[in-house]
């Protein structure tokens, strides 16, 4: 779920909710259904006929001297008119491509970023074989033993080599196969994720190569229309437990500030298993804000998350971001959006790692949406 | 100590004789002036260009094209394939022009302004920032933050300047004129001014690329692709692998160079025809030394007396000299501030005339106004510091050395005996000259040459002129004797003669110069046009002549599409048209034509006019055995690439490589940068274009070219249809703006000249005042002491008019057949413009005339001890 790349788009898609019949939307995109039956590795790869898509990495990374770091690696689709083909060569007739890369470099405090925005034509493309993305100089190809191979840059300060490789199978959400976000037939998802991959690689940073090693988590979604007309934003958050379980929750926020009913808590067992669980089963509470400079938003950068896990257990998790400059300033997209690195404590004690995602935060953002 | 001398020295003269100080600073004022606006209209004329979509995509620092035609858009992945991980920006363009009628310089709807319009990617626009950070991004501001409308067909951004242009403002609509197509297009947005700098200058019309791709049928392919590198400490680091990647790939493909290469070779292109304006000006200068060396000259006669003084009382012959140096320095500076002034205003009009000519001969300029330039406002005061100071040398040395006894008593200048021997030196100038003509030109880049010896020639041809004519001065009175009996005026004249003195022959001499240089512009301009006339003649046969609105310009991208074409050629009322597909390429790294000529006529001497013709019937458009097709080379191109009849070359096209082999060479004055003709449907395979850049129809008998032209016309708004005559005109109009400047420079030869020979007269009489009181006391009246000076004036004039007109000859030749020839490659049929050379020496004769009696006339009244 979560993704800033709505938020630049919802201008269009809300008019669009208003009513779809069938499995498509009245201008002629495809909706995605209960009961899905995927290919893969095709599946992997671009769907045209939806009009949104992306793929959705973040991941904390450990050197040798236990130097730590945390990067987000996002390629969106946008399709600009419906059936619109894969790989044509004409300068942006069919699709858009919107990318954001960034580094966190924990223990300097220093936040790298970068956007980018291209049409179809010749340098970005999503293939429909497979998971293989281009945008500029950034690319994302997952090869025939499901690795996925991520290089990237952020300007001439940073370049990252990172080699993903699943250690578990990726799961979808949703109930049925499908995963809804409003009351509108049209906002919906197809949600798949690697909630776990292993990497090894190296990241440049200011001309110094840093050998690394971690974890990091995948989100692929597909949809023609996610938000409903009075959703104005939406916290996001995924949890790697040091148990090897995971945690993914999404609060799609009403112009009220009240959690939308279609919000989620979903819970990953070891062996893949998941709990959906809705905004009735968890308590999300605001303990710190941080107001950005930057864009004056200001975001609830800590907060703790309680309820019952699958087995019935209490929990009381606090997620505290590594630290608080980790916004993205939408300098391309014009929305900006907080994406962080997070540790996830439990009686004053960390037991995983977690990103978080804060968007909606923005006065003009929230005046747009509406 | 020295200061309080110099001061009573010089300034107390200049105080009291405010005149003659003025005089001599307008004169210094005027050469730097002529040096100085030239320069200066020029720099603004060539720069009017300088690749404004640097300006507007903020300047890549590579750029990245094709040896010859466009990049196929399926070959960009290849590109950033090549580059891998490197963090580079890249950004295609396309470039068109548009053509807005109504906008031209006159009401003649043909002269329609052309502005360049740019086709960038809008969205991948954005990325720049990442490359340039935010103080300089270059993303798509607008005053009104309009919603940018990608690949719409009539969403225009312009610049500030392109909307005054069109007096337009957000959301009007406008026509323009795009291939051949009139378009009606609507103001999306006014870029802000500062966010780009060619949003403060320069006419600018921005596109989305596909729509720009649309307007010039090459919906796949664009033009170049601008690099950027980020900023940031890595910076270095990574252009050095950028470098290193684009030395890998296929050069038989990809070109590319350094933007400040680019610009380099910009400029390059212009360099010969800016060497010859800075020359031409040069020159004038240099006459204008003649000017000042006569001023300063005067100056040494009228204080004689006070220099007498001054080694009377022990100053040493040193010092006076460094007196008069500091003086003429002094005047120098003065006078190169006045005329780094009046040079400023002047560029103001003359760059007009330039870009005019640039436009016509190289590529688009949209200059206007020509800016103060620090570096060029040094070099024209130090050039009028240096020649001020060199002109003052003589006069300087002369007052030194003349002894007290001789100063105070008046003495005439140049009486005394030289050892300087002018007729010797004028001989050896003359040789020098004829040598120097053999001089092979310099290169300055590929296909760009420099008349070194041409100039050299030209300069001591000049010389050698000015000092022998000097000495022929001596047969004057020779040849007054005869008619010495007839008039008390001829007698006095006829003995002034006979008592030639320095400044005579310099007089003489610097008429000589001024008038041989403008005499000889005349005639290379005779030569021109007479050649050019004889070309258009053989050229020019067919009854309507079409292309697209603005095409005379050398930088146009404006084409016919291959049905406009087609459906014009099958009209009913043309009996054969010759089509012309010319596609401007990138040779051997320097810019030039490949023509393709679709025509039913073969490529004979109905056609072209030889200089070297084929020796048989070409197939045109078959290869021989070994795979070569044939070609024909115009003489700019045979010029610039060494090549001639036989030889074989390799042109690099998008279908690959393709061996050529010249089988004639043709006369060409359309362009410089020279032609090379292949058959019509071989260049337009190759090109995958099949677009037209011109059409001539020959009409049935019978059929009325005017009511053709007038249907056609309205057909078409976007061609222009010109019938023969109106084609002629048009190409004669052009001619005559090209030489615009020429003009200008000739005509201030002939100021010059005559402003010299005041001067002179003016030092003669202020010498000669006792003698003049003298001819007052035994009964001349004014009119007598005017007329005999008139005479005298008037054989002074006449020898230089006779010694420049035989001195112009020698130089219309080294213009026509040296400089001409090896800086544009031309071969002119060299002609004498009888008529103007008539006019030319009769408004010599009579300003002289004039200007004599005027000196004589007031000089009539002077005393003896009157200080002017």
């Amino acid at each position: 779920m979560h993704r800033c790349f709505i938020a630049t788009i919802t201008t269009l898609i809300v008019s669009l909710n208003a009513w779809s019949q069938m499995n498509y939307t009245e201008d002629g995109y495809r909706i995605p259904t209960e009961f899905p039956t995927f290919t893969f590795p095709r599946d992997h790869g671009s769907h045209p006929d939806f009009r949104i898509e992306w793929w959705y990495i973040t991941g904390h990374l450990h050197a040798e001297n236990k130097d730590r770091y945390g990067f987000q690696a996002t390629f969106f689709r946008y399709a600009l008119k419906p059936n619109a083909a894969a790989g044509s060569d004409q300068f942006g007739d069919e699709h858009i491509y919107m990318a954001h890369m960034a580094l966190s470099d924990i223990d300097q405090k220093a936040f790298y970023h970068e956007e980018r925005l291209n049409r179809d034509g010749w340098d970005a493309f999503c293939s429909t074989e497979r998971m293989e993305m281009q945008n500029g100089n950034w690319s994302l190809v997952q090869d025939a033993e499901n690795q996925i191979e991520l290089i990237a840059t952020i300007q001439e300060e940073v370049q990252l080599n990172l080699t993903l490789d699943p250690a578990q199978p990726h799961v979808t959400f949703g109930e049925n196969g499908l995963s809804k976000k409003g009351a509108e037939t049209s906002a919906c998802s197809w949600y798949i994720t690697y909630p776990r991959l292993q990497i090894v690689g190296d990241i440049i940073l200011n001309n110094k190569s840093i050998p690394v090693e971690g974890e990091a988590w995948m989100d692929h979604e597909i949809s023609s229309s996610q938000l409903s007309k009075t959703q104005v934003g939406w916290d996001w958050l995924s949890v790697r437990f040091d148990d090897q379980t995971e945690l993914m929750l999404y609060i799609l926020r009403d112009e009220d500030g009240n959690p939308d009913p279609h919000s989620k808590l979903v819970w990953i067992s070891v062996d893949g298993k998941l709990t959906h669980m809705g905004p009735d089963d968890f308590s999300w509470n605001v303990l710190r804000r941080w107001k950005s400079p930057n864009s004056q938003s200001n975001y609830p950068v800590e907060t703790t998350l309680s309820g019952l896990r699958p087995d019935g257990s209490p929990y009381q998790l606090l997620i505290k971001p590594l630290f608080d400059e980790q916004e993205l300033t939408g300098e391309l997209g014009g929305i900006a959006y907080w994406e962080g690195a997070c540790d996830i404590l439990e009686k004053g004690k960390v037991v995983g790692e977690a990103y978080m995602e804060l968007t909606g935060y923005n006065e003009s953002l929230e005046s747009q949406l509406r | 100590m020295e200061l309080m001398y110099l001061s009573r020295f010089t300034l107390r003269h200049a105080k009291r004789s405010p005149t003659t100080t003025i005089a001599l600073v307008a004169i210094i004022a005027l050469g730097v002036a002529v040096l100085y606006s030239v320069r200066l209209a020029n720099r603004a004329a060539v720069s009017g260009f300088q690749l404004f979509t640097q300006s507007l995509s903020g300047g890549g620092d590579l750029i990245v094209s094709t040896p010859s035609g466009k990049i196929p858009t399926s070959k960009l992945p290849e590109l950033r394939r090549a580059l891998g991980t490197l963090p580079v920006v890249m950004l295609p363009v396309v470039e068109a022009t548009a053509a807005l009628p109504g906008t031209g310089l006159d009401s003649d709807d043909f002269d329609a302004k052309q502005i360049t319009l740019v086709g960038l990617d809008l969205m991948a626009l954005r990325n720049l920032s990442n490359a340039r950070g935010s103080s300089g991004v270059i993303t798509l501001q607008t005053q009104d933050q309009a919603d940018i409308q990608l690949g719409a067909n009539d969403q225009v951004y312009l610049t500030q300047a392109a909307a005054e242009l069109l007096s337009v403002d957000v959301g009007d609509p406008f026509n323009a004129i795009i291939g051949d197509q009139s378009r009606t297009l609507k103001v999306a947005a006014i870029l802000i001014p500062g966010e780009l700098d060619a949003g403060k200058k320069e006419s600018v019309f921005l596109m989305d690329l596909p729509a720009v791709q649309r307007f010039t049928d090459q919906p796949n392919a664009v033009d170049r692709v601008d690099l950027f590198v980020p900023e940031g400490s890595a910076r270095d680091q990574i252009m050095e692998h950028v470098l290193e990647r684009l030395e890998q790939l296929d050069s038989q493909q990809w070109v590319w160079m350094r933007s400040d290469e680019q610009r380099q070779a910009t400029q390059a292109m212009t360099a010969a025809f800016r060497m010859n304006l800075t020359i031409l000006s040069g020159l004038s200068l240099i006459v204008g030394l003649y000017l000042i060396l006569q001023a300063l000259e005067a100056a040494v006669v009228r204080r004689r007396s006070e220099i007498g003084t001054l080694r009377a009382l022990g100053f040493t012959p040193q010092w006076i000299q460094r007196m008069w140096l500091i003086e003429s320095v002094l005047l120098g500076s003065i006078g190169s501030a006045l005329g780094l002034l009046i040079g400023w205003l002047l560029a103001q009009g003359t760059v007009q005339a330039i870009a005019r000519t640039v436009n016509a001969l190289y590529m688009n300029t949209t200059a206007t106004a020509a800016r103060w330039d620090a570096q060029e406002a040094t070099l024209a005061a130090l050039m009028g510091i240096v020649v001020s100071l060199l002109a003052g040398w003589v006069p300087a040395k002369d007052a030194a050395s003349t002894p007290p006894i001789q100063a105070i008593r008046q003495e005439r200048l140049g009486t005394q005996k030289t050892h300087f021997n002018h007729t010797k030196w004028g001989l050896l100038l003359a040789a020098f000259a004829w040598l120097a003509h053999f001089l092979p030109p310099v290169e300055l880049a590929v296909g760009n040459r420099f008349p070194l010896g041409g100039y050299l020639s030209a300069l001591f041809a000049l010389t050698g002129a000015a000092m022998l004519s000097g000495s022929l001065l001596r047969s004057a009175p020779i040849l007054l004797s005869p008619f010495s009996a007839l008039s008390a005026h001829l007698r006095i004249a006829a003995g002034q003669l006979k008592r030639l003195t320095g400044r005579h022959r310099l007089t003489v001499a610097g008429m000589v110069a001024a008038i041989g240089m403008a005499a000889g512009m005349d005639i290379l301009i005779h030569s021109f046009e007479q050649t050019v006339t004889n070309w258009i003649g053989h050229t020019l046969k067919a009854d309507l002549f079409v292309a697209v609105k603005g095409v005379e310009n050398a930088s146009n991208r404006n084409k016919m599409s291959e049905k406009t074409w087609k459906t014009l050629k099958n009209d009913p009322n043309v009996e054969s048209a010759d089509i012309g597909h010319i596609m401007p390429i990138s040779f051997k790294g320097a810019p030039t034509f490949l023509v393709g000529m679709r025509s039913e006529r073969e490529w004979d001497g109905n056609q072209f006019i030889w200089i070297e013709a084929p020796d048989r019937k070409i197939n045109r458009s078959q290869p021989d055995p070994s795979g070569t097709y044939p070609a024909l080379i115009s003489e700019s191109f045979s010029q610039r690439y060494a090549l001639r009849s036989g030889d074989t070359l390799e042109l690099p096209t998008p279908d690959g490589v393709k061996t050529l082999r010249v089988k004639g060479l043709f006369a060409d004055y359309g362009n410089e940068r020279g032609s090379l003709v292949v058959d019509s449907d071989l260049v337009c395979n190759w090109f995958n274009d099949r677009r037209a850049l011109n059409f001539a129809a020959t009409l049935k008998p019978g059929v009325n070219p005017e009511e053709v032209r007038n249907q056609w016309s309205k057909d078409y708004p976007g061609l222009t249809v010109r019938t023969n005559r109106a084609l002629r005109a048009e190409v004669i109009t052009i001619f005559n703006q090209t030489f615009a400047v020429t003009h200008a420079l000739k005509a201030i030869g002939i100021l010059v000249a005559i402003a010299g020979l005041a001067l002179a007269l003016f030092s003669l009489v202020m010498e000669r005042r006792r003698e003049l009181e003298v001819q007052r006391e035994i009964g001349f009246s004014r009119r007598d002491i005017a007329s005999s000076l008139t005479i005298e004036g008037l054989f002074m004039s006449l020898y230089g008019l006779l010694g420049g007109l035989i001195i112009s000859i020698w130089l219309g030749y080294i213009l026509v057949f040296v400089i001409n020839k090896q800086s544009f490659g031309w071969t002119l049929a060299f002609g004498l413009p009888a008529g103007n050379l008539w006019l030319l020496s009769a408004g010599i004769i009579v300003a002289s005339i004039v200007t004599c009696y005027s000196v004589g006339y007031w000089s009539s009244t002077l005393e003896a001890d009157k200080e002017v």
